[in-house]
């Protein structure tokens, strides 16, 4: 649980969906990454609630959400699907729209949710991703040893859900240590944590977690690389923030690959590693509250 | 397996090296891959020795050859020191010139014995790898997903190896067994081998060190060759439908590290020698045979 914030079950397209909701004023979306759930932004959340009525969910296949079985298209884990999920959420809360901030796999939602239902995002805040489409388009030897995790969880299953079946804390514990700056598990409190080893002990989150890599690696990008085609962008105002030791900080330019995609963009850095919101909470807050509120 | 054949050990000074030996003529070793064992050639062997005095060994880490402790640098398991082990082994059978026929990871130490060593390696072939500096600088997003092991197994000790280790049956058969052919190029008894090879928690740690050397020391030892070529005669053969074939120019890269390179696609996957294996023994008796 998050202090002061209340938990609801909401069913879209027949997927139940936790959804953690507190604070007071103009909606705003918060979307979590990978291996993670709503706890990750604990530690921002009551800050963002005493100016906005903050939405907490759990992507589907995370946390309390439920994780459905994938199809062979990836498409029940693709962020298409994962953003009409939240679109559903705003409709059952009676909300038109709303501001999205989203971190990781997260912020791919959020980024497809603005794509896709323009007229339901009014801000968009992304932390510590470059769209899909250009990730993959950037790859390298280099590249592939740190991100290795999306060519090992996108194998076909049951392949990564058995090896990391086998021993689903020892994994959840190395992953998170490895991306943090100093690489170690201090940064993250014992209710979060213990809520990430739990999630992977399932081993139906641990499909979809990995789903959503398949996704990834192909409905995702394909949908990227067709809007980039088309030369489809982002109306609204876009800031995206990036951890110093971070997956973006090591790929070149990451500002300009987000400026292809967005006119109105606005670019600030943290010391952190990939974890910002729990490693360095106060930048987030401090970065997110002034493109929130101007 | 290998009838008429002898096993042997020899000790390299590092490492306790298994082999089996058969046959008669002109020398030739014979290296394996990841995640196999001398046993891959049995298909070839027999019929290779009717020419040839044909060495098929374990590589340090791998089979029945000993596994040294690893160090932080990951030099133990460098190809130079896996090929040093072959270079041993074969001037204790007393060979000190001869022919390397390999696959796979022994491809990457076979390429690494014929630079350290070319006064010793007459003639090298080559199945279903291109040059290691030259294929992680080309990597492409394509090539890492279809060898993402390559990535995964480099990472942090204990970390791939603690992810292996509970169910070592699954990973092989899935990592083996994903080509166009599955499973089938492997008999019982080779997969015996393998299979008994890999349930070893000591196995799996150092094929993971193999890994981590090629990413890391390998290249430093090849950057240090610079624009160094072989000059014995190289033949590359690979997998039509294989990785090779789908992400690099197999030839115009193994010209970049040799001067005399021929060879060419075969209608396989990966394991050659055991999905063609008549095809194998043609090409290498036609290449290795006197000029």
């Amino acid at each position: 649980m998050i202090d002061g914030f209340t938990q609801q079950k909401i069913t879209v397209d027949g997927v139940t969906l936790s959804v953690h909701i507190g604070g007071d004023g103009p909606p705003l979306v918060l979307l979590h990454g990978y291996p993670q759930n709503h706890m990750t932004w604990a530690r921002v959340a009551p800050g963002f609630a005493k100016t906005h009525t903050c939405i907490i969910p759990d992507l589907r296949g995370y946390g309390e959400s439920d994780a459905p079985m994938d199809d062979p298209a990836h498409e029940t884990y693709s962020k298409r699907r994962m953003a009409r999920d939240i679109i559903g959420i705003l409709d059952a809360l009676g909300y038109e729209g709303a501001a999205v901030l989203g971190h990781d796999r997260g912020a791919r939602v959020a980024y497809r949710m603005a794509l896709d239902h323009p007229e339901r995002v009014h801000k968009l805040g992304i932390i510590e991703i470059v769209p899909t489409g250009d990730f993959w388009a950037d790859w390298s030897a280099d590249l592939a040893m740190k991100a290795y995790h999306w060519t090992f969880l996108a194998q076909d299953a049951p392949l990564p859900e058995r090896m990391i079946g086998a021993d689903p804390v020892a994994y959840i514990d190395w992953t998170l240590e490895s991306w943090t700056l100093d690489k170690s598990l201090a940064v993250f409190s014992p209710d979060a944590l213990a809520s990430y080893r739990l999630q992977a002990q399932d081993p139906e989150h641990l499909h979809g977690m990995c789903a959503d890599y398949r996704a990834g690696a192909t409905f995702d990008r394909a949908l990227d690389e067709a809007d980039k085609a088309a030369g489809r962008q982002i109306t609204c105002p876009v800031r995206f923030l990036y951890a110093e030791g971070g997956f973006p900080a090591q790929t070149g330019d990451p500002a300009a690959v987000w400026r292809s995609w967005a006119a109105d963009l606005t670019t600030r850095s943290c010391v952190s590693g990939h974890f910002a919101m729990e490693e360095n909470p106060q930048a987030v807050l401090d970065c997110f509250t002034e493109f929130f509120e101007a | 397996m290998f009838e008429g054949f002898h096993p042997f050990t020899h000790d390299s000074g590092e490492a306790q090296i298994y082999g089996v030996i058969g046959g008669d003529g002109p020398p030739l070793l014979l290296l394996h891959g990841y995640p196999q064992t001398h046993a891959m050639w049995h298909k070839v062997a027999p019929k290779l020795a009717e020419s040839f005095t044909v060495v098929a060994a374990d590589l340090r880490g791998y089979g029945r050859s000993s596994k040294p402790e690893t160090t932080s640098d990951h030099a133990p398991y460098s190809k130079r020191a896996m090929a040093k082990d072959m270079a041993s082994l074969m001037e204790g059978r007393g060979f000190l010139k001869f022919h390397v026929g390999a696959h796979d990871r022994g491809a990457r130490v076979a390429h690494r014995l014929a630079i350290d060593f070319s006064d010793r390696v007459e003639k090298l072939a080559v199945l279903d790898i291109a040059p290691t500096r030259e294929m992680y600088a080309n990597t492409t997003d394509a090539f890492a997903r279809a060898y993402w092991h390559w990535f995964f197994l480099i990472q942090k000790a204990p970390f791939p190896e603690r992810m292996i280790e509970p169910d070592p049956d699954a990973y092989w058969k899935k990592k083996c067994g994903s080509g166009v052919a599955g499973l089938t190029p492997f008999t019982q008894h080779a997969m015996n081998d393998y299979l008994a090879a890999f349930r070893n928690p000591k196995t799996i740690h150092a094929s993971c060190e193999d890994y981590r050397a090629a990413a890391t020391i390998d290249i430093k030892h090849d950057n240090e060759d610079g624009d160094f070529k072989l000059k014995c005669p190289v033949l590359a053969l690979w997998g039509v439908h294989g990785a090779i074939e789908a992400h690099f120019d197999c030839l115009a890269l193994w010209r970049m590290r040799a001067r005399e390179v021929q060879g060419e696609a075969l209608p396989a996957g990966h394991y050659l020698a055991e999905e063609l294996p008549d095809e194998i023994i043609t090409q290498f008796n036609r290449f290795f045979a006197k000029d």
